[in-house]
């Protein structure tokens, strides 16, 4: 947010929304590099209770946990994902039989390492930036 | 304006943090990450503003809200727009839902500070003597003086005095902001009491005419403050 005044541009890997990232952070990459490792940081410790969750069958609690990794998909720019886990909290929302859940989950747990795998990779790339910047 | 975030997601706590600073009108004092936590301190230490998430360990925002003694400005931060009806009847000042640009956030610091410059423009008011309840298909006059307490029957309410019971559709929290404060007092989420009626108190209970009624935790330092001990 506090724009570096002469910061060369980061070309984000396209699935990041850079409008979006633009309009949170403005062009300051130092503290989307503190974000992003935030984030995976937290992560870290919130991807597991999300699995434990769904390994339990327990369906109010896998609704909370995937309500917890939501924004921080959101907060690093990976808005799809970021849906995707709205998507799966509102299905919970609509059953009680967790073998409906099942193949969603296995997409959504598909699409979260994905997602966590692409943010490391960027988060590389972006330390690598700011050093030479 | 002092403020605390109380947010259990470290990134949104270190951004709503940033966008107050980058604000140059809030001062950030604390940030907690469960309710519990900041109940303790925001009842030691009074402030303007919370930037409150919803969904934490262990209680939710709204609890914190109901169990604080005071009623500060409140910000609700939640990526779930589901509880926007909730934010309306908590009479919060704005929903940020997360994540929010710096944009976002500076509107709800605008409406913020309409509402503190209306808040200080309002004409005061003579504190009214009494209050008309719809009962019974009618409305019925009843003399301040004349309530001994008020308790809460989930969507109901039941005023209390010496002669009567009047049962009337309401909540302790709305009626909360219609009763005249010097006079009466929420001392537990589910009671509002006449103060002048209480005449004794053991512990952490009270009593008006025999009537044991609870005082919470929360709020059991401001009842000791409101009442003439020598």
């Amino acid at each position: 947010m506090s724009q570096a005044p002469n910061a060369k541009p980061f070309i984000f890997n396209n699935k990041f929304d850079t409008g979006f990232l633009q309009s949170m952070y403005d062009d300051d990459f130092t503290y989307i590099q503190e974000v992003f490792t935030i984030t995976l940081d937290q992560l870290s410790t919130d991807l597991p209770v999300v699995q434990t969750d769904f390994e339990k069958g327990d369906i109010a609690s896998l609704k909370k946990s995937v309500h917890k990794v939501k924004p921080s998909f959101g907060y690093v720019g990976l808005l799809g994902t970021e849906q995707a886990c709205k998507d799966f909290e509102d299905l919970c929302g609509t059953t009680s039989d967790m073998a409906v859940l099942i193949a969603p989950f296995k997409n959504l747990w598909a699409l979260l390492h994905e997602s966590k795998d692409l943010l490391i990779k960027e988060l590389t790339l972006l330390e690598t930036h700011n050093k030479l910047n | 304006m002092r403020c605390v975030i109380v947010e259990d997601l470290q990134v949104a706590a270190d951004y709503t943090r940033r966008c107050c600073e980058k604000s140059g009108v809030l001062e950030v004092e604390a940030h907690f990450t469960n309710v519990a936590d900041a109940l303790q301190y925001l009842n030691l230490h009074p402030i303007d503003i919370i930037f409150l998430d919803v969904e934490m360990p262990g209680a939710t925002g709204f609890d914190l809200l109901d169990q604080l003694a005071y009623k500060p400005e409140v910000i609700l931060t939640t990526s779930k727009p589901e509880y926007a009806y909730n934010a309306f009847e908590y009479h919060v000042v704005d929903f940020l839902k997360k994540p929010f640009t710096y944009q976002r956030f500076t509107e709800a610091i605008q409406k913020l500070s309409i509402k503190k410059v209306e808040k200080e423009e309002s004409p005061s008011t003579t504190p009214s003597t009494h209050i008309f309840i719809k009962t019974d298909g009618k409305l019925v006059r009843l003399n301040n003086e004349d309530i001994l307490y008020i308790e809460s029957m989930g969507d109901y309410v039941k005023f209390v005095t010496a002669e009567k019971k009047y049962v009337t559709h309401n909540t302790i929290k709305a009626l909360e902001e219609k009763v005249n404060k010097d006079q009466f007092m929420k001392v537990h989420r589910s009671y509002i009491v006449n103060l002048s009626k209480i005449d004794d108190i053991r512990e952490n209970d009270l009593f008006i005419k025999g009537v044991e009624i609870p005082i919470s935790k929360a709020h059991r330092s401001e009842v000791m403050k409101r009442l003439h001990i020598i």
